[in-house]
């Protein structure tokens, strides 16, 4: 058979796909972090010889489109002969270098060479706990610069024909709080990107490199096709949206479907600010990037191909495309907002694509100190699970992360207590009123941590805690995202965005996170369900008689 | 007077009899399964083969009623007990989603409603600590509703469980004072291993079957009684271990992937008793592909798995299934050609059934190609129709820009090449080498596409043993009692001596000798081995290292070993440290000696020759009926061999022989 038959192209493609599976799965059993091995903040990726994505592992659908930047960058800037040689691994963890998203998450890039040409790469992306920085954990909502973030690696080379550069390893880990961690992480990134490129070695021998390299071509082709297939039948027409923000911002967005592009402008918007809630535009791509492929075709590959026809417009100094020096440790709830925006933009009308909008924030949680038991400083680094919008045909899911993240997992209450030495006290879902419809929105959950020892802290950034989810066709609103810090004298305070506030033992932080947006009209809904709804005591009959009129 | 050792593998349509008399060679049946009373399937094809029930001396089987009772959602209505605060936790599930990008996703229904979650107070913490007694009050209202609304099953999990076990333990005593009758189910008897989620929904899992196993294993037990079967009735266990009936029904759920672990049951035999000890044993039927591992001879095995998007933490052997088979369907999307997961199924089926089928399948494929004879099914009891399968090639290869060989090889490539994928994902990506296994291939489909799976993972030899559509029944005849235990033994390696292990394992050692002999096994007959599941400090995952009789410098060492084989690298210089210990206990049983079936070796095996393509080339190719072959066959491909249950194909450049135990050993020749 020649090198372009469809059956040889088909088996080099699910090769593609094992192996950066396989990279995830070795990543997930040697990694030191819990938000790495039980959160699977990760994800992994193989590009092209020029970087353009191929094919992606599991893991959080917003580091999928992080990985070909990154290699793209690495290709920009390494073009002498000899910059680049087998064995070679690099790294990057800098928005302003190709790394998209902020100096936590570290990028791990190796070529895959066959004779001396690179016909590959493998990349690897993971949060790891701490790179330094002006606070614990390297995040904080005071940071004005993103020297304030950590050490920025831009694009580096750390490991020289298969040994490591021991100087940037030692400037890696003196650089951390958690050096022991850090290592520990890093070099399961390491061992992942390089059983990849194994196995795209094998590959490429095996069936020859123009055959390879063709499988590639046509993979990604054939994600295009994919797309356009179901571009084709969404309506075409110019839509825009202007949203408020919780701090008072507006942002605005304007979309124009029409045969073969999905162009999203985001040029009319705010300056970048002088705080960690501003994004490359990158990391807009990447928002943008996700939508689209949800709205398309979910289920096909993932790959360059698959996000051809997207034309996005930003203006460079906007909270949308941050540069240099501004600060994004915080980027994710901007790449949240952007998702959310197309979403709501796009909702009313492509009602069978879209459902009501979910509780759209990341609610990442940080919360550190030394362990009472063991006296290792630990970090946790949590997003939360809330509640999901309802759509047409049913109600909208309970407790599962936000769409920034997907084949993601919570972390147990028996792993945080043993692990970081605070207690679980409570984990429920949020009863709250808000999502009630005929449809009625998932809920969000209501997680207790009591703090175990004094001069701990907390750092959180929430959105949508101001403006609930959005409904649909008069369903109600959903309920918003918030942190109660309840402490041990009795006293409560309130919080959506908090750095470094200090805990002491017996503090409670309660994070609570919101229902998803309703569907229709709460009367309307069918009577049974109401009845379950009470039976499951996620509504009182009071509220239920209230909100959804008669039961019996 | 002739004993006889008895295993049945039921399955959803056939249940599979193999009889292994004391005296003569072994045989084989199959019977329809009867899914309102099960155990009456069993018998009856049991009857059929044997005449007097009390001449069996030992039955095993292999059964998936609990399982059923699991998919069909016909299990017992359960309520589960947790700790204040946390109830939520089991219907909040880990918030995860499998597919990424779609937003119709939808979580999956827990098998416990939000409203038969109860919370009762009492708070161990992480160390064992008591934070808060267990509340006897808390229990009076559940108590009442168990009662009034007649619940039959209740599933305790307690955080910190599966360390400490006191308050477990002291709620079964007061809900079993109230409640003699109902069926409870302790999380840290079910899965000892933490994360509170996946453990309640195990115990809320075997809480959920339990009724249902046990009312099937008292009738079959029964009725086998009523027939004078004296021989103790046992069961295979989801670990590859067999149990008996009685102990079985402590835990059911351990019994619910009885059936297919069969096959890799039967591998290990296989390699206790040749030199291969490192199989890959596939087992190919009409829907799926079913991949396990035998390494060092022994099942492999892993502590969790999913059912329907619910965990079940147990250990279980690791047997990866993907949607392929012989009615794998092909189809375009958008210019590229696929082939499953869908399949035809039974009904309609290939084209080639005759049945109404118009979508090419792997079977049409293979018939196309000549592979498959048309009247080589069941032995000729059903025929094939090479017009339909002609007619659904010649449907779709224009689509692809191929002539309709080129296709029907090329969707045969495709379906190798996925259970290919998958061949490879369970050996390289731990770490292991497919080269330094033989492929055992067994089922109806699995011999005709072992030596093109061989050959895509630079496999160099294939065993399809005998009767390989019963296989996995002959397997449950040479298993012997297993029986697991673990201990929570959280230690660096540098502040425990072989002491410390040696007391927790004596302790382990005790328990499993009770256990086993409790179902009647010698002393003599008993052995142990050792586990410790390890890890570097820091880590969340663990690898399992045997314990032997060397020191703990030599268990580190082996640590290291495993990890750099598993994940390409190793840190030999920092510190590791222990997690759980585990014993498996194994009870030894009497086997008899096979005698061989007498083969007619001087009768002529080539029995006509069909023209084949291979790789775009025909040729003629001899047809040979695998009974007639001699002990001492050796032959070239290209060939087909034919029996009773399944074709195997014999490409050009294998060559084929037997082995002593009577299966076909095909090994690729220096091209």
């Amino acid at each position: 058979m020649t090198s372009s038959d469809p059956i040889t192209q088909e088996i080099i493609q699910n090769s593609l796909q094992a192996a950066a599976d396989e990279m995830f799965a070795a990543m997930r059993k040697t990694a030191m972090s819990s938000i790495i091995y039980e959160v699977l903040d990760m994800g992994t990726g193989i590009l092209n010889g020029r970087g353009e994505l191929v094919c992606s592992g599991a893991g959080i659908p917003a580091f999928v489109g992080v990985l070909d930047k990154a290699a793209k960058m690495i290709v920009a800037k390494y073009k002498q002969p000899g910059d680049i040689e087998p064995g070679d691994v690099f790294t990057t963890n800098d928005p302003y270098y190709g790394g998209v998203t902020h100096l936590n998450d570290i990028v791990v890039v190796m070529p895959v060479f066959a004779g001396d040409r690179i016909v590959a790469w493998t990349a690897n992306i993971a949060h790891n706990s701490d790179v330094g920085g002006m606070a614990p954990g390297s995040l904080s909502g005071d940071a004005t610069e993103i020297f304030q973030e950590g050490l920025r690696l831009p694009a580096v080379k750390i490991i020289s024909k298969g040994e490591p550069i021991q100087p940037v390893m030692d400037i890696i880990m003196v650089n951390s709080r958690m050096p022991d961690i850090l290592e520990g992480d890093v070099w399961a990134a390491i061992a992942s990107v390089r059983i990849g490129a194994k196995r795209l070695v094998d590959l490429a021998e095996k069936y020859g490199v123009d055959t390879f390299e063709d499988a590639m071509v046509a993979f990604m082709d054939y994600g295009e096709k994919c797309s356009l297939a179901e571009l084709a039948k969404l309506p075409f027409g110019d839509y825009e949206l202007s949203e408020e923000q919780d701090d008072g911002q507006f942002f605005n967005v304007k979309i124009s479907i029409s045969k073969g592009e999905f162009s999203v402008d985001l040029r009319d918007n705010p300056d970048q600010l002088q705080s960690p809630v501003n994004t490359s535009r990158d990391g807009v791509m990447v928002a943008a990037q996700m939508i689209f492929k949800s709205l398309t075709d979910p289920e096909s590959p993932c790959n360059e191909g698959s996000f051809r026809p997207i034309r996005l417009l930003t203006r460079e100094g906007s909270v949308f495309h941050a540069k240099e020096p501004a600060a994004v440790g915080f980027y994710y709830e901007i790449e949240l907002r952007v998702y959310d925006l197309i979403w709501r933009c796009l909702a009313q009308h492509i009602p069978d694509r879209l459902a009501s909008g979910h509780f759209a924030s990341v609610c990442g949680t940080f919360i550190g100190g030394i362990h009472p038991d063991t006296g290792r400083q630990y970090t946790i680094i949590e997003p939360q699970l809330g509640g999901w919008g309802a759509s047409p045909e049913r109600d909208g899911n309970s407790a599962i992360f936000c769409g920034f993240h997907g084949e993601t997992y919570n972390c147990p209450a028996e792993i945080n207590e043993a692990r970081n030495g605070l207690i679980i006290d409570r984990m429920e879902l949020n009863t709250e009123p808000g999502g009630e419809g005929r449809f009625a929105g998932g809920r969000g959950i209501k997680l207790d941590y009591r703090i175990r020892a004094d001069d701990s802290f907390l750092t959180a950034g929430y959105t949508r805690s101001k403006f609930p989810a959005w409904s649909l066709d008069g369903g109600n609103e959903g309920s918003s995202n918030y942190v109660d810090v309840i402490r041990k004298d009795g006293s409560r305070e309130q919080y959506s965005f908090v750095s470094g506030l200090t805990m002491n033992k017996d503090d409670v932080i309660r994070i609570v996170t919101g229902n998803g947006g309703g569907l229709g009209d709460p009367r309307q809904r069918d009577r049974e369900a109401v009845r379950e709804d009470i039976r499951n005591e996620l509504i009182s009959k009071e509220r239920a008689r209230e909100v959804y009129g008669t039961i019996d | 007077m002739t004993k006889y050792r008895v295993s049945a593998d039921i399955g959803g349509t056939f249940t599979d009899i193999v009889i292994e008399p004391s005296d003569g060679p072994v045989f084989v049946g199959k019977v329809a399964t009867t899914p309102e009373n099960p155990a009456g399937g069993v018998i009856n094809g049991i009857k059929d083969l044997v005449s007097d029930l009390a001449d069996v001396s030992f039955f095993v089987h292999g059964t998936t009623v609990g399982l059923n009772a699991f998919l069909e959602r016909r299990g017992e209505r359960v309520l589960l007990i947790a700790t204040a605060g946390l109830g939520d936790s089991y219907t909040i599930a880990r918030g995860n989603r499998h597919t990424l990008y779609d937003l119709s996703y939808s979580k999956p229904e827990q098998l416990v409603p939000r409203r038969d979650v109860h919370e009762v107070r009492g708070r161990l913490a992480w160390d064992g600590r008591e934070l808060e007694p267990l509340n006897r009050g808390d229990f009076e209202p559940i108590i009442k509703k168990v009662r009034d609304e007649g619940i039959n099953a209740v599933a305790i999990c307690f955080v910190h469980a599966y360390a400490h076990s006191a308050h477990e333990i002291a709620a079964r005593r007061i809900l079993a004072e109230a409640l003699p009758d109902v069926s409870i189910s302790l999380s840290h008897e079910v899965a000892r291993e933490w994360r509170e989620y996946e453990r309640a929904s195990s115990a809320v899992m075997n809480a959920y079957v339990a009724p249902v196993v046990q009312r099937y294993l008292g009738s079959l037990q029964d009725q086998l009684r009523d027939l004078d079967m004296g021989a103790t009735v046992h069961i295979m266990q989801s670990s590859g271990g067999v149990s008996t009936a009685d102990s079985a029904q402590k835990n059911p759920v351990f019994t619910l992937l009885s059936g297919p672990v069969g096959g890799t049951i039967a591998g290990t035999a296989l390699a206790a008793n040749s030199k291969r000890k490192n199989l890959l044993c596939v087992d190919m039927g009409g829907t799926s592909f079913d991949l396990s591992l035998v390494i060092d001879g022994k099942a492999n095995a892993t502590l969790e798995t999913e059912l329907e998007g619910l965990p079940l933490l147990m250990s279980i052997v690791d047997i990866q299934t993907i949607g392929q088979g012989g009615g794998s369907i092909a189809w375009m999307q958008n210019g590229a050609v696929r082939v499953g997961p869908h399949s035809a199924g039974s009904i309609p089926g290939p084209a080639c059934y005759g049945r109404g089928g118009t979508a090419p399948t792997v079977t049409d494929a293979n018939l196309f190609l000549g592979r498959l004879g048309a009247k080589s099914l069941l032995g000729g009891d059903m025929s094939l129709d090479m017009a339909a399968a002609t007619a659904a090639i010649e449907s779709l290869a224009p689509q692809a820009g191929l002539d309709s060989a080129a296709f029907a090889e090329g969707i045969l490539a495709i379906s190798n090449a996925a259970m290919a994928d998958a061949m490879r994902t369970i050996t390289v990506s731990q770490g292991l080498d497919p080269r330094e296994f033989t492929l055992v291939a067994f089922g109806g489909a699995g011999p005709m596409a072992a030596a093109f799976l061989a050959d895509e993972l630079d496999i160099r030899e294939v065993l399809v043993p005998k009767f390989p559509g019963t296989f996995s029944a002959w397997g449950m005849l040479q298993t012997d009692l297993r029986h697991d235990f673990t201990r929570s033994f959280f230690q660096p390696a540098s502040a425990v001596g072989m002491a410390d292990m040696n007391a927790v394992y004596d302790e382990l050692e005790a328990e499993g000798r009770a256990t086993i002999m409790a179902e009647g096994i010698a002393d003599a007959d008993i052995s142990f081995l050792r586990s410790a599941d390890m890890r570097y400090l820091g880590q969340e995952y663990t690898i399992n290292v045997p314990v032997g009789t060397g020191d703990m410098r030599s268990i580190a060492a082996e640590f290291h070993a495993a990890h750099d084989r598993r994940y390409g690298h190793s840190s030999p210089n920092a510190p590791i440290e222990f997690v759980n210990l585990r014993l498996a206990v194994f009870g030894a049983l009497q086997k008899y000696t096979n005698a061989s079936a007498t083969v007619s070796g001087n009768q002529r095996p080539v029995i006509g020759e069909r023209c084949i393509v291979f790789d775009g080339k025909e040729h003629t190719t001899p047809i040979v009926a695998r009974d007639c072959l001699g002990a001492d066959y050796a032959e070239s491909g290209p060939l087909i061999i034919e029996e009773q249950s399944a074709t195997t194909v014999v490409p050009p450049n294998w060559r084929v022989v037997l082995d002593e135990q009577g299966s076909i050993i095909m090994r690729q020749e220096k091209r």
